[in-house]
């Protein structure tokens, strides 16, 4: 392609309505006379768009820690109080009124009038060489906590899920910013042709509050969106062959689509049209691949026992499971969704002393068997994971339903909770940041939600600030105007 | 207008007779009058100019009627800023070279423009009846000549203010070169070099200095019998003694400067001007706390919490480390070029990198003769070798071990055996080494006690006794070895 080429699709890329209505000032006349020049100029063969070239192998801003990511996302927020943040003093003041003072100027998505405060609803003792406090709730976890930094004063601008879900993975708490599964893939291309390089993965069988949004490529080419994989029925939508299409017949039929697309992209010149192409092409590939690593009965008993798998069915333990050989397999990002930590203890499920200890049963075993499967074929030293909520939750009791609630909960909570991050360039058995003896506001080491995404970045060989892409006028990024990277918890 | 100018002569003999110290020392008023001097030589420069300007340009002569009366208050204003001119300079140290320059010139334009104010308010006045071109041209000249000195003269003031070189500091080259310059020197860019080389002194402190101080304390204008130009001039301190004390930050002169509030008299920089930063004094104050070395390299600095931090925010706090820190060719992009088209991923690790990370792919050629012969062309910047899972041999691992700067090696799933990590154990580099799931023993373990930058060694499924492993680790205790949390 030449330069001139280029230049032109990427003006056309930057053109918006405006542009188009301010240009039919000058006519139709002008308009049909400019496709005419378009039509009459020949492209040349088999060029490559940028796109297409975006995908290939890039380069980082300098030397990475990390190679790929596993988001294990918590949705619905876990409270931070019942996991990692023990706050002795929060058992004291248990059930005691909330002194107004803490409630001046806040405001809680459910928390009316002058909630009771709650203490701590499960026993903590410390673990491992780092002494990390951690809730009866993580046996498993309490075995490979050496392996993880914590950060503990996390807080965010979003009390909602669906805004304060698209803040942590898209930087802004609004729809249409890509995602950061997308980012990274924009920027790093992928390593595995027959894979996508972003996967996500759910369980729990609800969606994120903020829909495919939170794994979706915004204003990036659509190849860089988040493939959602499942563990059980087909693994990807419509990704095998109708009954009687055989293998063959879908490399001709997709040979032949591909050639009316390149005809049509020679006549039109929208790089999205070779997105298109390059996406039947991966389809293909992936038709063989996926199932292959779909297959979790192929992995040991011992490796079945150690996540707690279910094979056929859909749980977090088969996701983590599936993370690994994913990642084994190269893919960058892979993300894990896993809904019903929302506990505000306004119904059974939703509740800290139910539906909460299931969550963690669900998900303690797998997590910390992925920690240490990645860790022992050594894949753990260049992937990160990262684990935790939208936001935290309050010291303070929500009912809802008035005083004799067999159910405990609390209310969202964006000014402090807890994260954690483990391997690719991540210090071993750390923590950072400090909240209050109540665990209600933040005392020291406060990481903002774009922080991390800058630190994650920073692991993964970026300058947050330069991986940027031009969109509407401007230079969009992740972490929009802020971001530090949190150096303190890179080794 | 002549009874003005006998006003204004008894003002200026007044001021002239009341504010001369007879001592001889500069006396307080006459300081303050002498600050306006900035303030009042505007006026007879735009003057000077418009006058001439119109004199020469000007069509009719109804038009340069006003010449005479803007001479008039130029040649005024000329008077009056050289006499403030003369007071501001017994107050401060200004390099006498051009602060006599400046002072004999500013006294020439003084007179020349009285001149030319007596010279055209007469032959003007002749003129009307015969307009003789000569007296005309003659006068035009004598303006020029005014409007020329009144810019060189301004241009040393300026020198006087802000320093040599103020006004080419940031001219592109095409100017330096005109002015008989030097291209811009790299020292401008922000850019520390080899953290090996470069010093903290040169590269952090006495930028700061250069930035915050030296506008004043330099050659030329020595405020305070001081200079921070230089490591010499710095050490030379200033009329009020040493300003900094080596191993003791807090105390020197120069850190109490800058911490004074700002509206206090001896604060520094003076308030208009732009202020040392609250990081800037921290790693001022660091640097005499760690006894302001003048040769110290950033990479031996021992940084304490704040100024990591402020390095982090600076982006060095990564000081390249290990192989990193090495100067190696750029790669042959060819070599990589070939590797690719042979189906190996092979990409330089970063943008700016000259190292190199390759892996071979699932099903496809791995570590052919072709291959290794193209990888042994970039042995010196491959740092990264993924053979995982490959069909990989003993061989193959030989030639691998004579590529000097590896530091992550994957080998696991492959057929090597201890004979391969004999080869591998002089990698004096090598940081990871994953071994899972092939068949080394007990043997080839104790061959990799000698890998001296060794942090990671993966095990798993591997025939490799536990007592092997404790003896290991009891040798090498900083070694992770991970021998599988399942089996």
């Amino acid at each position: 392609m030449n330069l001139e080429h280029e230049a032109h699709i990427e003006a056309l890329r930057l053109q918006t309505r405006r542009h188009f209505l301010k240009q039919c000032t000058t006519g139709m006349g002008a308009m049909a006379l400019g496709t005419l020049g378009a039509f009459g100029t020949p492209r040349a063969a088999g060029a490559t768009s940028p796109v297409v070239a975006a995908l290939n192998d890039k380069l980082p801003h300098f030397a990475p820690t990390a190679k790929r990511v596993i988001f294990l996302h918590m949705a619905g927020a876990p409270s931070q109080l019942e996991l990692f943040d023990y706050k002795p003093e929060l058992e004291k003041l248990h059930l005691q009124q909330c002194p107004e003072s803490l409630l001046e100027g806040k405001r809680f998505a459910f928390i009316k009038g002058i909630p009771k405060m709650l203490g701590p609803q499960f026993s903590f003792a410390r673990h491992g060489q780092s002494g990390a406090w951690l809730s009866d709730r993580l046996p498993h976890l309490a075995e490979v906590v050496d392996e993880i930094s914590f950060l503990k004063a996390m807080h965010t601008d979003e009390f909602n899920h669906a805004p304060a879900q698209l803040l942590m993975y898209t930087g802004s708490p609004r729809f249409g910013r890509p995602s950061i599964g997308s980012w990274v893939t924009y920027g790093l291309g992928s390593e595995n042709e027959s894979l996508p390089g972003f996967v996500v993965l759910l369980s729990s069988g609800v969606q994120p509050d903020a829909g495919a949004s939170v794994y979706g490529s915004g204003f990036l080419p659509t190849v860089f969106q988040g493939v959602q994989c499942r563990s059980s029925g087909d693994p990807v939508l419509y990704l095998s062959n109708p009954d009687g299409m055989t293998r063959d017949v879908r490399r001709r039929s997709i040979d032949a689509i591909n050639e009316i697309n390149r005809q049509q992209h020679e006549m039109v010149g929208d790089p999205e049209v070779l997105t298109r192409i390059s996406q039947y092409e991966m389809a293909f590939r992936m038709q063989a691949s996926v199932p292959e690593l779909m297959e979790i009965e192929s992995e040991p008993d011992y490796i079945h026992e150690m996540y707690g798998t279910n094979p056929g069915q859909t749980s977090f333990a088969n996701n983590c499971l599936l993370a690994r050989r994913l990642v084994e397999r190269g893919v960058r990002f892979v993300q894990l969704f896993h809904w019903g930590w929302d506990s505000h203890g306004a119904g059974a499920s939703e509740a800290l002393n139910i539906g909460f200890k299931e969550r963690c049963l669900e998900t303690d075993r797998a997590t910390a068997a992925l920690i240490k499967d990645l860790d022992q074929r050594g894949l753990l030293d260049e992937t990160l994971v990262v684990w935790g909520g939208e936001f935290g939750r309050t010291p303070m009791l929500e009912n809802r339903t008035g005083d004799d609630n067999p159910y405990v909960g609390r209310d969202h909570h964006s000014d402090c909770f807890t994260m954690w991050m483990a391997g690719g360039g991540v210090k071993r058995g750390f923590s950072y940041g400090e909240t209050d003896e109540i665990g209600y506001a933040r005392v020291s080491g406060s990481v903002h939600v774009h922080d991390l995404q800058a630190t994650i970045l920073h692991a993964l060989g970026f300058d947050h600030e330069r991986l940027t892409y031009k969109f509407q006028g401007r230079d969009f990024r992740l972490t929009d105007v802020a971001g530090r990277v949190v150096t303190e918890v890179l080794a | 207008m002549q009874r003005l100018s006998v006003i204004g002569g008894v003002l200026v003999l007044l001021v002239l007779v009341f504010v001369v110290d007879p001592a001889g020392r500069p006396s307080q008023t006459g300081l303050f009058f002498g600050r306006f001097h900035p303030t009042i030589v505007h006026f007879p420069i735009a003057l000077l100019l418009l006058a001439g300007v119109i004199e020469i340009l000007g069509k009719g002569k109804e038009t340069r009627r006003a010449v005479p009366m803007l001479l008039f208050v130029a040649a005024w204003g000329a008077i009056v800023a050289a006499v403030a001119g003369l007071y501001l300079g017994q107050g401060a140290g200004y390099d006498m070279d051009t602060f006599m320059w400046h002072q004999r010139l500013g006294i020439i334009v003084a007179v020349l423009a009285s001149f030319a104010f007596v010279w055209r308010s007469r032959s003007g006045a002749a003129s009307e009846e015969n307009p003789t071109p000569e007296p005309r041209r003659a006068f035009g000249g004598l303006m020029l000549l005014l409007i020329g000195l009144v810019g060189y003269t301004g241009h040393l003031g300026g020198t006087l203010t802000h320093g040599e070189g103020y006004l080419t500091r940031y001219a592109p080259d095409v100017v330096r070169k005109v002015a008989g310059l030097p291209p811009k020197s790299e020292a401008d860019v922000v850019d520390i070099g080899d953290p090996a080389v470069a010093t903290v002194y040169d590269a952090l402190i006495q930028p700061i200095l250069d930035d915050k101080c030296v506008g004043c304390h330099n050659t030329e204008i020595r405020r305070g019998d001081l200079a921070l130009h230089t490591a010499e001039a710095l050490l030379e301190g200033g009329e009020e003694g040493d300003v900094i004390q080596p191993g003791r930050g807090n105390d020197s002169d120069l850190l109490k400067r800058i911490r004074l509030p700002v509206d206090h008299r001896e604060h520094m920089p003076p308030r208009d001007k732009r202020q040392v930063t609250v990081a800037e004094a921290e790693l001022i104050r660091w640097w005499i706390d760690q006894g302001a070395s003048f040769n110290e390299t950033i990479a031996e600095a021992e940084p304490n919490e704040s100024v990591k931090f402020i390095f982090s925010a600076w982006g060095f706090d990564k000081m390249p480390t290990g192989v990193f820190a090495l100067t190696v060719a750029s790669p042959d992009t060819a070599a990589i070029a070939s590797l690719r088209a042979s189906g190996m991923r092979v990409a330089t690790i970063a943008e700016s990198q000259p190292f190199v990370e390759a892996a071979c792919r699932q099903g496809q050629p791995c570590m052919t003769a072709a291959q290794s012969a193209l990888l042994a062309q970039l042995s010196d910047q491959l740092i990264w070798l993924d053979l995982g899972r490959s069909e990989v041999t003993d061989s193959d691992v030989a030639a691998i071990a004579n590529f000097p700067h590896l530091t992550r090696l994957h080998l696991e799933g492959t057929a090597i055996t201890d004979a391969a990590l004999n080869a591998l154990s002089g990698s004096g580099y090598l940081e990871y080494l994953n071994l899972h799931s092939t068949a080394i023993t007990d043997t080839g373990l104790s061959a990799l006690v000698s890998l001296e930058s060794l942090e990671s060694l993966y095990l798993w499924q591997t025939e490799v006794t536990a007592d092997a492993v404790d003896e290991f680790r009891t040798k090498r205790p900083n070694v992770r070895v991970n021998v599988g949390a399942s089996n």
